[in-house]
């Protein structure tokens, strides 16, 4: 048998899942459905509104919401069974030889992070930013954001979009944790501080935020906070399919060829790297695919 | 109350509080030929002490006996759990260990259990570490014995008072919200209280399940007798990944040094460590703390080591209406005719639906005449919790993935009895953005749903 009369499904229409369901079809494996749990495919690029994306994948540079519109419309074109609105809770539920799971990663919220204090209205991560902004609702008028890795950037560009001013970057680490020119543009375009070493010790404010208060005793006056990065796979459907887990990025463990500890579960994107961009996760979609074949065949 | 009743705007009963006590206790007003109302100072029925606690369901067998509130736990635990599967309140029989860390607590035990048979319990059973190990295989490392509660039952906190707040809507009781009383003059006959909002409530008979704030209304009154100082509950919840390292509920062996903190599961598959108890002078202290957190981590760790290396999905404080007696403070007064429901701590949930029994009873001593109906509306909720059938699991499209609620249920909340004004009282209606994302998918689409902004 060839993979021609073979079926594989795949969890998850982001970059990653997307490209491996495009390339699964140039190779010419006849039933690719892709299972998305959201009303639209695209996954994360569809509300990060600001160019860089593609750059490695489709060697041009597009915005996210370009980006994700353009792999969707590649997956369309080559036949792929796009099943929206459709959550998978178990692996059993499938009918595939082979099953790609892509099912990506957030950000910790301010819980996970065990940031003590008051729970008010105006606490975001930059996913639930980002989709604020692409509805265009406000959100407050002078942000703290938490964290200063990529996302930390371009959660200050989205708060500009929404006409709230980010008033500083929080971050326990010694330094951010980005490109320096990124910081630069922060530091002068946008006049946001970089307050490094320092962590949020308490949100204060009943009903809505009010202030922050920083571990070395400083105090932040602020309607809005903003914790970014900190990912984690979104990995419910893996543990719960009893993949063998990597203890540090938490993900599924996969050799190299994305095979995880179940000889037809494929898993790749950020549910296994975390925290990889977009491009780099489209990347594995591609190379993921003739795996998948292999084991197929 | 009639249409060409002179006192037309004066109720049989206002009950002031709009917490688990208070819905219970006009629930079972409501089954009467009366008019009732409830004050709530807030923007939510449930939404004080309520809210916030350990979401157990207890048979009263370590209170202390001839107590009052050993009396109402054990009714109380009886009438809800009868009530709540009737009408959609999730409820789970996991059934508890009490577990002995060292000597002290092990030597504890046998009286623990001659107390549970004092109060009328007589199924608890002391056990071996073997057996503890047993029962619960992911305990740390220590355990030198251990008590089985077989009845102990975990159930859903949040829609208890709702479930109470629509039962009583739906026969005939008036809820309103964001009133909170700033005086009452009591008259010949009728009572008058003014609200913040300018309402003038008048009433025949008066009901204190103001919680927090009971102490000030029973002084309004006149009277004294207990102060309410809040003793603050930290809690952590686990992601629901964390629920398999559990059987059932796991409790301290309480000891003269130390309190000691629970583990337990809850309806929505979630594993909760807490509470901390620290005694506070601010009533509006529901933030958590460092120290309360680090503090649980420290004991979670020695419990249940595994939990730490699991997400947490919420971290929240909770306020227990303590006050300088050790028992519930209810009073009634014929002259005043009033109903105190003073000092309910965090055994109120349980013994809420005795609590509404007692209030009937004492406003009877007071010269209430309370006529039972002889047709009573019946309820039904959408359930919410694991054990039960939920609607995505119908094919219902959802909108909060990690809680798995459907948009059916979030458009309901918003048109409920007392409709979700908030999205904190969404969350307790329906469990969207109570999950490990905390919005960082949905939040978007459910402003859109709701038509509310996060904006301030």
């Amino acid at each position: 048998m060839t993979a021609g009369n073979k079926r594989v499904a795949i969890v998850g229409a982001g970059p990653s899942g997307l490209s491996a369901a495009i390339e699964l079809r140039r190779l010419g494996v006849q039933h690719v459905t892709l299972f998305e749990r959201e009303q639209q495919a695209g996954g994360i690029p569809r509300h990060t509104d600001h160019l860089g994306f593609g750059i490695r994948d489709l060697r041009r540079v597009m915005s996210g919401p370009k980006y994700a519109h353009e792999l969707v419309e590649r997956a369309t074109a080559a036949g792929v069974e796009l099943r929206l609105g459709h959550s998978v809770f178990s692996l059993d539920d499938l009918d595939a030889d082979a099953i790609v799971l892509a099912t990506g990663a957030r950000e910790r919220p301010r819980s996970a992070r065990l940031v003590p204090g008051d729970r008010p209205m105006g606490i975001l991560t930059t996913g639930s930013l980002q989709q604020l902004a692409m509805k265009r609702e406000r959100v407050g008028t002078r942000a703290v954001i938490v964290g200063a890795e990529h996302v930390s950037f371009s959660a200050v560009l989205t708060l500009r979009h929404v006409g709230c001013r980010p008033i500083a970057m929080v971050t326990a680490l010694p330094h951010h944790q980005t490109y320096g020119v990124l910081k630069l543009a922060t530091a002068t375009i946008h006049r946001v501080p970089v307050l490094a070493g320092v962590d949020v010790a308490e949100i204060v404010g009943k009903r809505r935020v009010e202030r922050v208060v920083l571990s070395d005793g400083r105090v932040i006056r602020c309607d809005t906070v903003v914790f970014t990065g900190g990912w984690i796979p979104d990995n419910e459907l893996s543990r719960r399919s009893g993949l063998e887990m990597g203890p540090v990025i938490k993900g599924p463990v996969v050799d190299t060829s994305f095979r995880t500890s179940r000889r037809d579960v494929f898993a790749i994107g950020n549910l296994v790297h975390r925290v990889a961009a977009a491009d780099r996760c489209a990347l594995d979609g591609k190379a993921v695919a003739a795996a998948v074949v292999g084991s197929i065949a | 109350m009639t249409a060409d009743d002179p006192d037309k705007d004066v109720y049989d009963v206002v009950v002031v509080g709009g917490g688990v006590v208070g819905c219970a206790v006009a629930r079972l007003l409501a089954h009467h030929e009366l008019s009732v109302a409830v004050l709530e100072a807030g923007p939510d029925v449930g939404a004080g002490t309520s809210k916030a606690n350990t979401a157990i369901l207890h048979t009263g067998f370590d209170a202390t006996p001839g107590s009052i509130e050993a009396r109402l736990v054990a009714r109380g635990y009886a009438l809800l759990r009868e009530y709540a599967p009737k009408v959609g309140i999730s409820i789970e029989p996991v059934g508890a260990l009490l577990v002995a860390w060292d000597d002290e607590q092990t030597a504890a035990l046998g009286s623990l259990a001659q107390k549970a048979a004092a109060n009328g319990y007589m199924r608890a059973e002391v056990v071996d570490a073997t057996t503890v190990y047993e029962r619960e295989p992911n305990l740390g490392p220590g355990a030198t014995g251990g008590m089985l509660v077989p009845d102990e039952h975990i159930i859903d906190p949040w829609s208890t008072p709702v479930a109470f707040a629509y039962d009583a809507i739906a026969n005939g009781a008036t809820v309103l919200t964001n009133n909170r009383v700033v005086s009452c003059v009591v008259g010949d006959d009728v009572t008058t209280m003014m609200t913040d909002a300018g309402e003038r409530m008048r009433a025949r008979f008066v009901v204190n399940a103001a919680g927090l704030y009971g102490d000030e209304l029973h002084r309004a009154f006149g009277l004294d007798g207990f102060t309410i100082r809040p003793r603050r509950g930290e809690l952590i919840v686990f992601d629901k990944l964390a629920r398999p390292l559990l059987n059932g509920t796991v409790l301290p062996v309480p000891t003269s040094i130390t309190k000691g903190v629970l583990v337990a599961p809850t309806v929505f598959g979630n594993v909760m460590l807490g509470p901390t108890a620290e005694d506070i002078d601010d009533r509006t202290a529901t933030g958590s703390t460092r120290a309360g957190i680090d503090g649980l981590l420290e004991k979670g760790r020695r419990i249940l080591p595994a939990l730490l290396d699991e997400e947490v999905t919420s971290v929240y404080a909770g306020l227990r209406a303590a006050t300088e007696h050790s028992d519930y403070q209810i009073s009634a007064h014929r002259d005043l005719r009033y109903v105190c429901l003073g000092g309910i701590r965090s055994t109120g949930l349980t013994s809420s639906m005795a609590l509404g029994e007692e209030a009937v009873a004492r406003l009877v001593e007071c010269g209430l005449e309370a006529r039972p109906k002889e047709s009573i509306v019946g309820i039904h909720m959408t359930p919410l919790g694991e054990c039960d059938v939920r609607p995505y699991q119908r094919g219902g499209q959802i909108v909060c993935h990690c809680e798995r609620v459907t948009v059916g249920e979030v458009t309901a909340a918003c048109a409920a009895p007392v409709p979700a004004v908030d999205f904190d009282g969404l969350r307790r209606r329906s469990r969207a953005l109570a999950g490990r994302c905390q919005g960082f998918y949905c939040l978007a689409e459910l402003c859109e749903l709701t038509g509310w902004s996060v904006a301030p």
